[in-house]
């Protein structure tokens, strides 16, 4: 029974348990201040969809080889442009759609999406070509690629063009605005659908069906592609380069391939996470979401070399409800002061510290 | 001989021309900086001015990060924490109203202790995550910065009671936003006059020689020492001279006068090495063209110095001795590190953990050691920098050290394995020039400063992601390499 | 690796210190280079000592026996050997093989497999027989003709042998062998399905991993290879070091391959295993025909299974030999003696 236990606890890690624990006494410290959990849980389940597919992002990259992909910024502006060309054309509010809003608010969704990830994917063999060129560093070199990238998209968000009344400042000004808001376009299109209710429509239960189906079709998708010859060859150029080559996979083709992917699904997630939020936030405000969602990630259960699906939805529901339930809890107790960022700021980069020190290739073991 | 003086001219001009060129990073630099320069549509003064007051300030900081690139630590992204061990510092000093000279030391005094614990820390976490100090060193900062905020807007006030409306939020927990230096610590280093600044270091030196000579009863070269030992006080006498007192009563050096000093002192040197070369010590083969060379180039800089664009700006700028001592001090720190045989560690645990360890040096110890040093060799330099910026952040004032500091150093042709104290002086004149001078161009040029700024900041991370993967791009390609050489 | 003048310098200087009074240790397996400068000389074989002799006591030849020593444990019994092989039916034709791997540089090989035959390449470490089945595979940079049955190999091309049916068992059993974190199954169809598609369900556009089908594979491989597991859900990393060699071999069983190359087969494996392993070998050429070229640093196992030896010294065959044939020609090959005997086929 002892040895049933230990198994159970090495398996889950300490980090995790501790995260775990955290979450459930947090949940109840809710209840005993009488919190509207119930509005505090539709939000959970909210940022859970939200945040999803950002995280599944790191999935692809962590297998292929490359560690997590703090570089997502690059699939995030990727996204962010072909939401922006999406509002830009207007086609939610397209004739065709004059009767239909929904119709017309998933089109332009879907046409963001498409667009975006094909940009994506572009970027992304690009991005995995230099990853290749940089083995060993990928960590590093993602970061300072990833800001260097969204400091240069600053510069071109402030000088495009934009038309659409929605993108540029009320008031002359020069570029987009800092935050765009898509009631006009494609604002929480997945999170309406098919939504469902629990109990009273005011304060009951809200699921986002739509977006979790959306979030689950994904990992569903992804899923598949690891079980398939391409993705188990990508795991394996990831679990073990040289095991890959003596059976014949070009490694480096696989990297690019799993960099790509990885792009793409942050490209999706940034535009599932901006529906979700109704707004659009550009400039600077992607630099700390690849942070988040490598801690995010980490939280599951993965490590900096391996990382399943299980992963990804744990550990977004973890670390998203724990920052949901944690804040309005931390506000009440420690009154005054707002602790929300900070909390962010130590939990997720606590994490991510704890993972590198155990990650293995002899970065803890050596000497 | 004059044939020989040529061609040592030349051979030098074609190895710095070579040096820059083969540096992309410092010959892109150059370019931006030359051509942002032409563009601001300001006088040149100003510029100049900037970039010398920007060098004063941030130098010490970047000097800081040498130590842990020698020691393999790859470049120091924690240095954030030594910035957050001076900030604590400084917060308190200026709590307790210590103000000038005396809350400088105290800060000095309270800021080491605490940087040498927070140094020990992130050297054991760097200990336990070989191979990825620096992705360690980025996520460390951030989390370093949410402890500190814990700390500065929680505890301070909240558990700490701190009772001081001027520092505080209304409320009481919490520290405001910015606290303002000015009337007790700003400029508190920069004031420190040269005639101050040359006689506590006079005085050191001549306790030291005294202490020196009577530990070392026995040893040769006592007359020298006997002699060096009767010219300190001579010099201390002639800094009572009353030229001599005025001139160095003040705390700002003119860059003019610098410039002079300079070059004489320059002219001086040669001569003497000439003449104890040539006829005291009638060495017919030691190349002397090195000192004729500088002869030459102190005239060609003196002589620069009358032409009146040139003088304009060389009576504009202000230099702040003991600022500038500092960073002439940390040089030789550097310097000095380096012949010891803990620097000497240091370097081969830089170049190869597995052959240090095989020589018997501990390399755990030396890594956590390297990284003490640097951490309050940074803390001192945050001082330094707020110190003269007058106003302190309380919430930003560390944030972007780490980036504009690595910048900076990245920019100067160092690389993630290699720094000296030249890239680094280098680095900072370089990315300061073009921090001061982004925005102003893009406001001249496009009419909008939004984009300068930008750009600013592109530039910084560009450069830190296109070193790093340059450097990781030579360590991929080395082995290769040398696998088609065998 | 010093050129012959870098190494007459070595010996020079050695010889200078010790005029000096400085005593060397000098380990080597080098007789030529032993006998030149030593003065005494401490004979180890497999961790143990053999003797301890004065240099001017002892011949070249005689080091090489106490080198190879003699062991009379046999690994294989003698079983009925039923097959005929042709000396002009040549499976697999080497010419001229470079191989640049750091560490075991192949200088120049020729080499000819009979069909049907287990052919044996020795040598010390670091000479190069490591360096020739992974060149073949293609895995280090190499040059060459390589022809197997009537078919080029262009190791230039990654997985080329692999898909002309020559499958490779690697020395280094948990670093290019397995992974480590699958489980057997995994392992064990994982060549076969990248390169021959195999164990893969077809849903039109995309090939997804037919695991029912693959567990049936993996069961019947863990039987007939007598794979002691939890069952084929184990993960690789905690099987023993035999068992784990015998998964690598399941796998390049399961590509069936005409040639099947193994690289020190039992390299850190207890001696039960040992035997278990070269009995496997022995059986799949006996009974299933297949041609088997085992590369090993012990001589001893080489000698009980093999037709052929082929003794690599610096890059090179030094010379092929018979099982049969005595230790100190063994021993002589092994260690680059100058003094050439002819070259037997």
């Amino acid at each position: 029974m002892n040895k049933h236990i230990k198994n159970i606890y090495q398996s889950i890690g300490l980090p995790r348990l501790i995260i775990f624990a955290f979450f459930i006494l947090v949940v109840f410290a809710a209840g005993s201040y009488q919190m509207d959990v119930v509005s505090l849980m539709s939000n959970v389940l909210r940022r859970w969809g939200m945040f999803g597919i950002l995280v599944l992002a790191m999935v692809p990259s962590i297998q292929c080889g490359n560690g997590p992909n703090f570089g997502v910024s690059l699939g995030i502006v990727c996204g962010l442009f072909g939401a922006l060309i999406s509002i830009e054309l207007n086609i939610a509010n397209l004739s065709i759609f004059a009767n239909n809003k929904t119709l017309g608010a998933w089109v332009s969704l879907l046409f963001a999406i498409a667009l975006s990830a094909a940009i994506a994917w572009f970027v992304g063999m690009g991005y995995g070509v230099l990853l290749n060129r940089v083995k060993g560093s990928e960590m590093t070199v993602s970061t300072y690629v990833g800001f260097s990238v969204i400091a240069f998209m600053n510069i071109l968000w402030a000088t495009l063009p934009f038309q659409s009344g929605d993108i540029k400042w009320p008031i002359g000004g020069e570029g987009a605005r800092n935050t765009i808001s898509l009631e006009s376009s494609f604002s929480e299109i997945l999170n309406k659908t098919g939504a469902i209710t629990v109990g009273n429509p005011e304060t009951g239960l809200f699921i986002p069906t739509g977006l979790l189906l959306f979030f689950f079709l994904f990992c569903f998708i992804i899923y598949l592609f690891l079980k398939s010859k391409t993705g188990i060859a990508m795991s394996a150029a990831g679990a073990n380069p040289n095991f890959a080559t003596a059976s014949g996979i070009h490694v480096n083709k696989m990297r690019i391939i799993g960099t790509a992917l990885s792009t793409c699904l942050g490209a999706i997630g940034i535009i599932t996470y901006a529906q979700a939020f109704g707004f659009l936030q550009m400039y600077n405000a992607a630099l700390n979401m690849g942070f988040s969602c490598v801690a995010a990630i980490l939280i599951g259960g993965a490590s900096t070399t391996r990382a399943k699906i299980s992963h990804v939805i744990i550990g977004t529901f973890l670390f998203q409800g724990l920052l949901v339930v944690a804040l309005p809890v931390a506000n009440q107790t420690l009154s005054g002061t707002d602790l929300s960022d900070i909390m962010r700021m130590i939990i997720s980069n606590g994490i991510i510290l704890y993972a590198l020190t155990k990650a293995k290739g002899g970065a803890a073991n050596e000497e | 001989m004059k044939n020989n003086f040529f061609t040592y001219t030349k051979k030098q001009c074609g190895d710095l021309i070579k040096n820059i060129y083969s540096n992309k990073v410092v010959l892109m630099f150059l370019i931006l900086c030359i051509f942002g320069i032409s563009t601001t549509g300001k006088p040149l003064t100003y510029t100049v001015t900037e970039v010398f007051t920007r060098f004063s300030r941030n130098s010490f900081l970047v000097l800081a990060l040498i130590i842990p690139v020698l020691a393999g630590l790859g470049l120091n992204f924690g240095i954030v924490v030594g910035a957050m061990a001076a900030q604590i510092a400084i917060f308190f000093v200026v709590y307790w109203e210590f103000t000038g000279i005396t809350g400088l030391l105290l800060c000095l005094l309270l800021s080491t202790p605490i940087a040498i614990l927070f140094g020990y820390l992130v050297g054991v976490l760097y200990n336990k995550t070989k191979g990825a100090e620096m992705i360690t060193g980025m996520v460390l900062a951030f989390f370093a910065d949410g402890l500190y905020q814990l700390l500065f807007l929680f505890i301070l006030g909240g558990i700490i009671p701190i009772n001081n409306e001027t520092l505080m939020i209304a409320g009481g927990v919490g520290v405001k936003n910015t606290i303002d230096l000015t009337g007790n610590l700003k400029y508190s280093l920069d004031n420190i006059s040269m005639l101050l600044l040359v006689r506590t270091f006079l005085i050191v030196f001549f306790i030291v020689l005294f202490a020196n000579l009577l530990i070392h009863k026995n040893e040769k070269g006592r007359t020298g020492q006997i002699i060096k030992l009767v010219l300190v006080p001579i010099a201390f006498g002639i800094t009572f001279v009353p030229f001599i007192s005025d001139f160095m009563g003040t705390d700002r050096l003119l860059l003019l006068d610098a410039i002079t000093i300079a070059c004489v002192a320059a002219i001086l040197y040669a001569v003497v090495k000439l003449i104890s070369i040539r006829l005291v010590n009638k060495d017919k083969e030691t190349d002397i063209n090195r000192f004729i060379a500088i002869i030459i180039v102190a005239i060609i800089f003196y002589a620069l110095t009358y032409v009146p664009a040139i003088f304009q700006i060389t009576l504009a700028v202000h230099l702040p001795v003991c600022t500038y001592a500092a960073i002439i001090f940390i040089c030789a720190f550097n310097r000095w590190l380096l012949s010891t045989r803990l620097g000497q560690n240091m370097r081969t645990v830089g170049q190869s953990r597995t052959v240090a360890n095989s020589a018997g040096i501990n390399v755990n110890k030396t890594r956590i050691i390297a990284m003490c040093l640097s951490t309050v060799l940074a803390s001192w330099g945050q001082i330094i920098y707020l110190q003269n910026l007058g106003t302190f952040s309380t919430y930003g004032a560390h944030t972007m050290v780490g980036q504009y500091a690595i910048a900076a150093l990245l920019v100067g042709g160092a690389s993630v394995q290699m720094a000296n104290n030249k890239q680094a002086v280098l680095g900072v004149i370089l990315f300061h020039t073009l921090f001061v001078v982004a925005p102003l161009s893009a406001s001249n040029l496009f009419g909008s400063s939004l984009i300068g700024e930008y750009f600013r900041v592109f530039v910084c991370y560009g450069v830190i992601a296109l070193s790093l993967a340059m450097h990781a791009w030579k360590t991929v390609k080395k082995p290769e390499k040398a696998k088609d050489n065998k | 690796m010093l050129t012959e003048s870098e190494a007459d310098r070595l010996l020079d200087i050695m010889r200078i210190l010790s005029k000096k009074g400085i005593a060397i240790i000098f380990i080597t397996h080098r007789i030529d280079e032993v006998m030149a400068v030593t003065d005494s000389m401490t004979v180890l074989r497999d961790g143990a000592l053999v003797d301890r002799v004065l240099t001017k006591d002892v011949t070249p030849v005689r080091i090489a026996e106490m080198m190879i020593g003699r062991k009379v444990e046999k690994l294989l019994d003698d079983t009925e050997d039923n097959r005929t092989i042709f000396n002009d039916d040549i499976i697999l034709d080497v010419k001229n093989l470079v191989v640049n791997m750091p560490g075991e540089r192949v200088k120049g090989v020729d080499l000819a497999i009979r069909r049907g035959e287990i052919f044996g390449i020795g040598g010390l470490a670091g000479q190069g027989k490591i360096g020739i089945p992974n060149g073949i595979m293609g895995l280090y940079e190499t040059t060459g003709s390589i022809t197997f049955d009537g078919n080029e190999i262009d190791p230039k091309i990654l997985g080329d042998a692999l898909s002309k049916g020559i499958a490779h068992v690697s020395e280094d059993r948990r670093g290019v062998g397995l992974l480590l974190n699958d489980s057997i199954e995994q392992n064990i169809t994982f060549t076969a399905m990248q390169v021959q598609g195999k164990f893969l369900k077809n849903f039109g556009i995309t090939k997804l991993y037919n695991k029912k089908q693959a567990l049936k594979h993996a069961k019947t491989m863990i039987e007939a290879l007598d794979i002691r597991c939890t069952g084929p859900d184990q993960a690789v990393g905690r099987l023993s070091g035999g068992n784990q060699q015998k998964v690598c071999i399941a796998r390049a069983l399961t590509l069936t391959p005409k040639l099947l190359i193994v690289s020190e087969p039992t390299r850190g494996i207890d001696i039960g295993a040992k035997k278990l392993v070269i009995e496997l070998l022995a059986k799949l050429n006996r009974e299933q025909g297949l041609t088997i070229i085992m590369v090993s640093s012990e001589l001893n196992e080489l000698r009980s299974i093999c037709d052929r030896i082929a003794i690599v010294s610096e890059g090179k065959i030094a010379r092929i030999l018979k099982p049969e044939d005595s230790d100190a020609e063994f021993g002589l090959a092994m260690s680059g003696v100058k003094q050439e005997v002819h070259k037997d086929e």
